[in-house]
């Protein structure tokens, strides 16, 4: 598939600048996403890193607007994907953006899949409405996708429900409903986590090499530093709701530079070496995203803090080739 | 010198009923003959990945399971052949740490209630003498004493393990099993917890069998390491040597699926 000329001639697949989400929880106003600026370019794979609660699934929920319009605020300077205005689509035309054309899996397989519908179907239906196929050539179709995300036997399978399967083996089923319309972004929330050691890794090998042939960009977003380092080319790493410090994988972690980076890549334990020693840990705690302070949202725990720290929130700065921080500290 | 616990052929099985009769049709063989020792003082972990028996293991050294067959000996007890007086009387020597601090806090009990419980139960302190204990404990562990009267959700996860490891140390125990201790913990929290876990651990001269799919904390923080897979134990070795040169087919399985350490090395 070649790549269609992009309206505004520019490289980036996505683009979003100057994103703010908050919604309301029980607990207040939640400031969930704050002035969020990054791009993805064709091709490119891009992981959004941080703990639960700093915003990056917000982000993306933001983008792809799947956020419950009654409780929550989005608004943006821009969020454009192939040149295209996500924020002015009606939502019919959003709707096929996400089928058909941004592909997403996410955390929980078992709880994406429809339990009443055979792994098929859930496949066929897709196939159906975003291209139009025919029963017969949609039912091809699923078992070859079926089989090119590792399923055995894919054609006796077919009509298996989703309990029939394990967790790996439905994940694996999320991924080949995802990339069921030749989507030239996949949006992965957190597709590991719920998954054992082994099982991780051989999901992580199928979307290597799913993107090398397809040339599929990707956000992969996970609170797991070691998984972004064999996948992704540029990292975005978020803390309390903004995007701290972002750069290409390889440099982030030879050189973090913002002190929650730093400061996450110190807390990990090696794997060599003598062990049994301390872990240098980051005091404190993450922020109450309904109560940022001001400034800096890791000001209360970063050694390096000084006074314009707490007053003023550090904006998203060039730092080198094709790296950004927002830090006031000069380090 | 005898191990502070020894487990010697430990085999859980459940049985597996079908039918309107619920008839026996099989059994699940959870734990499959499981055998170690764990000396006074030394961490052993215990890896695996979900479903390969290694929180049976637990239960059924605590005695929250019945074994199917097998011995548990804690030091020099035997517990599958003891009465329940005797046991009654171990009970505090043994704690657990638990994975998910909210099931395992009862919601409704203040923090410092809910860590003097263990001393109400079985010690005759007074009133006084527990809520002092209390504090001492909070402070051990890192929390202002003055949040006792707080409840868990007033917490955050961090401080809730936290709490929870107080409650553990509120009856001086020898032996402490903490099952995924870390693993419901935000990145930027787990190391200062492993950090708390190594501390106590030397000053209170504590035993531990510390139970996760971490890798790297099982590495961090073990002295031995068994490796589980389908209910039985595969591979036992320092932990030093197991990541060097892992044995079992298995295991080498378990560490390659670890993706390549990050960061500056």
């Amino acid at each position: 598939m070649t790549p269609e000329p992009l309206d505004d001639g520019s490289r980036d697949l996505l683009r979003v600048r100057g994103l703010h989400t908050q919604f309301l929880s029980d607990r207040g106003l939640v400031h969930a996403v704050n002035d969020v600026s990054f791009s993805v370019r064709r091709g490119e794979a891009l992981a959004l890193v941080g703990e639960s609660g700093c915003g990056k699934t917000a982000t993306m929920l933001s983008v792809l607007r799947l956020l419950p319009p009654q409780r929550t605020r989005v608004r943006a300077d821009e969020v454009s994907f192939k040149g295209r205005d996500l924020l002015g689509l009606d939502d019919e035309e959003m709707r096929r953006v996400r089928g058909a054309e941004i592909g997403m899996i996410f955390q929980d397989p078992r709880a994406s899949l429809n339990p009443v519908l055979t792994i098929g179907r859930q496949l066929t239906e897709s196939l159906e409405v975003h291209l139009r196929l025919g029963r017969r050539a949609a039912r091809d179709r699923a078992i070859e996708l079926l089989e090119s995300v590792g399923i055995p036997r894919p054609a006796s399978r077919f009509d298996d429900y989703p309990h029939q399967f394990s967790g790996g083996m439905c994940q694996r089923v999320m991924i080949a409903i995802a990339l069921a319309c030749e989507p030239s972004l996949l949006i992965a929330d957190e597709p590991t986590t719920a998954l054992d050691a082994t099982i991780q890794a051989q999901i992580l090998d199928l979307v290597s090499e799913l993107r090398a042939t397809r040339e599929m960009a990707m956000i992969w977003i996970t609170h797991d530093l070691s998984v972004v380092a064999s996948l992704a080319d540029r990292v975005a790493v978020m803390y309390g709701g903004s995007i701290v410090e972002t750069a290409g994988a390889r440099r982030l972690f030879d050189a973090p530079a913002h002190p929650y980076t730093r400061g996450l890549l110190a807390s990990l334990p090696a794997l060599g070496g003598e062990g049994r020693g301390r872990l240098t840990a980051i005091p404190g705690q993450p922020p109450d995203m309904t109560r940022l302070p001001e400034g800096c949202a890791f000001a209360a725990r970063c050694p390096h803090a000084f006074g314009r720290c707490g007053e003023e929130r550090p904006p998203l700065l060039p730092a080198g080739k094709e790296a950004r921080v927002a830090c006031w500290w000069d380090g | 010198m005898t191990p502070l616990l020894e487990v010697i052929g430990l085999k859980k099985h459940f049985p597996v009923r079908r039918g309107m009769m619920q008839r026996r049709t099989g059994s699940v063989r959870a734990v499959d003959g499981v055998s170690f020792r764990l000396h006074r003082g030394k961490t052993l972990g215990l890896v695996g990945e979900s479903g390969c028996g290694k929180t049976t293991v637990a239960r059924t050294i605590l005695r929250l399971t019945e074994p199917t067959s097998g011995r548990i000996v804690f030091d020099g007890l035997d517990l599958t052949a003891a009465s329940p007086t005797e046991l009654r009387a171990l009970r505090p020597r043994m704690q657990m740490i638990f994975q998910d601090t909210h099931s395992s806090l009862n919601p409704r009990l203040s923090v410092g209630r809910s860590i003097a419980e263990p001393l109400r139960e079985h010690t005759s302190m007074t009133r006084g003498q527990r809520q002092d204990r209390v504090g001492e404990l909070m402070s051990i562990v890192g929390l202002d004493p003055k949040l006792a009267g707080r409840l868990p959700h007033e917490f955050s996860g961090g401080q809730r393990q936290r709490v929870g490891i107080a409650r553990a140390l509120a009856l001086k125990p020898d032996l402490i099993i903490c099952d995924e201790p870390i693993s419901s913990l935000d990145i930027s929290i787990q190391a200062q917890i492993v950090n708390l876990l190594a501390d106590i651990q030397e000053e209170f001269g504590l035993t531990y069998l510390f139970i996760s799919h971490d890798l790297r904390m099982v590495r961090h923080l073990c002295n031995r390491v068994a490796v589980m897979n389908e209910g039985k134990i595969v591979e036992m070795a320092s932990a030093e040597a197991l990541f060097r040169e892992p044995g079992h087919p298995y295991t080498r399985a378990l560490l390659s699926s670890l993706p390549r350490r990050p960061g500056p090395s």
